[in-house]
């Protein structure tokens, strides 16, 4: 596990980074609170062992600026002190910190503090179900190969482009990168919901068939949008609602379900409509064969303002030769293991050559 | 090591802190005493001023890299000063000042005694 030590003297740094390399852990140093609040947010760290004292941002501040914000996974954080005093003490768990240590470290309890910090990480283990549930949706139908492990590799890579232009910098922080690349994979998850006879259909649809397969967006949704009723506060579900939800609106308005336009759709939906439709494209399905990149990349960009969203587009202009790198890193995983994906992939059979389209 | 200079450097300690790495114990030593040099500069000089916060802020910096580096006269010391600061007692900071001072001196000398490998097991 990686720890962030968020310390301004350089003896205790040293000191605190020995013992924890000596007890396995990874261990970035910042001397820094402010610049510790910024890694923070890069979603990297879970384990953080903070100063009280530190320039800028105080430990107990970044402590304070971490607990107001719903973060895509739980930061524990431990305060080191060389404060006295119960007041400390009580001003310092009020801000959020879930543990203290005080100077003089003792290797031996600053290990013991950590593990019991990992046994709280460990009883959160969202991120896993939340892709198993997903996996489990996708299990219906198995064709699509890694495709989720790829789509959320490109929405993260097309949300960390966007965090880097001004347009965005309000929206899109580390965190906001974090938690698309950790929903993004539910966004077919009201497939569960759709017969068998339609969702395994090698061939082209019907147009009833087709209403009913449009209808996976709203059952995602709706599932979801009770999970978020239930819990207000948290952001990744509301996430997962909008990419579910939105993930086929096209930014003209003829997508579906509502028909919405522009920015009417939430950004993590315009971000999940072009990776899903470039991964779809880009791989073997029952119904077609594989696109190359540069094919794909022209419909794209045909697509620019219609179906996509100009920014996105340019985003993934911006980000191509990635794209291009995860694409072909599944394709020779896939060709090296005949597996498709390290979950609850089933190994993708020789495709029979029928029919042509099909919703993504 | 004797009795008498562990109050003033727990070697023991600091040796157990250091997960019984001699050579990196050396290091923090070293670091420490070139550290301890810049902050008594910077703490003479709050001092002078009468910047009180200042004089808190540097005097507990001291505190924890003393106690890490188990300079138990040192961290004491450096408590001290921090404790008048925060009680806004700039009167009693020169005299602890010159405490302080007065073990920094009899910390080099402890620490000399390593010789130039500065290697406290021995």
């Amino acid at each position: 596990m990686h720890v962030l030590i968020v310390e301004d003297d350089c003896i205790s740094a040293e000191i605190l980074a020995n013992s924890l390399q000596h007890f396995g852990y990874e261990v970035t140093i910042t001397d820094n609170g402010r610049e510790a609040f910024e890694l923070i947010r890069t979603g990297k760290f879970r384990l953080v062992v903070s100063d009280w004292d530190l320039p800028e941002m105080s430990g107990v501040e970044i402590c304070r600026e971490i607990r107001k914000r719903q973060t895509s996974s739980y930061i524990y954080f431990i305060l080191v002190t060389s404060f006295e005093g119960v007041e400390n003490v009580v001003e310092g768990l009020h801000a959020g910190a879930d543990d203290f240590l005080t100077k003089p470290l003792q290797p031996d309890e600053l290990r013991m503090r950590l593990r019991a910090g990992e046994r709280i990480l460990a009883l959160e283990g969202r991120d896993v179900v939340i892709f198993s549930m997903a996996k489990l949706a996708e299990s219906r139908d198995p064709q699509t190969g890694a495709h989720l492990e790829r789509m959320r590799e490109y929405c993260r890579i097309l949300a960390e482009e966007l965090s880097t232009w001004d347009k965005f910098s309000d929206e899109i922080d580390g965190e906001y990168v974090q938690l698309v690349y950790m929903t993004s994979p539910l966004h077919d998850i009201g497939k569960v919901g759709i017969p068998d006879n339609v969702l395994l259909k090698p061939g082209r649809f019907t147009e009833e068939e087709f209403e009913i397969m449009k209808q996976h967006t709203l059952i995602g949704g709706r599932t979801l949008d009770a999970a978020v009723r239930a819990y207000p506060e948290a952001q990744f579900l509301r996430m997962a609602h909008d990419i579910a939800m939105t993930h086929h609106e096209h930014y003209d308005g003829r997508g579906y379900p509502y028909g919405l336009m522009g920015d009417e759709i939430p950004l993590c939906g315009r971000i999940t409509a072009l990776a899903d439709v470039y991964d779809a494209l880009t791989t073997r399905r029952v119904y077609k064969a594989k696109m190359a990149h540069e094919s794909t990349r022209k419909i794209i960009l045909e697509g620019s303002g219609r179906h996509f969203d100009p920014d996105i587009v340019q985003a993934f202009l911006n980000r191509e030769a990635d794209f291009i790198a995860v694409s072909k890193r599944f394709d020779e995983t896939e060709a090296r293991t005949g597996e498709p994906c390290p979950f609850f992939g089933i190994p993708v059979a020789a495709p029979p050559t029928v029919a042509t389209g099909s919703p993504n | 090591m004797t009795d008498q200079t562990t109050d003033v450097l727990d070697v023991e300690d600091l040796l157990a802190r250091c997960l019984g790495n001699v050579e990196f114990a050396c290091r923090i030593l070293g670091k420490f005493c070139q550290r301890c040099d810049e902050d008594l500069a910077a703490l003479e000089e709050a001092v002078s001023c009468h910047d009180s916060e200042s004089v808190a802020r540097l005097a507990h910096r001291l505190k924890g890299a003393s106690a890490n580096a188990s300079a138990l006269g040192l961290q004491k010391r450096a408590s001290d000063i921090e404790r008048a600061a925060r009680n806004d007692a700039l009167n009693d900071v020169p005299s602890n000042l010159a405490d302080l001072k007065q073990e920094w001196n009899r910390f080099n000398a402890v620490v000399s005694q390593f010789g130039t490998s500065a290697d406290p097991s021995n």
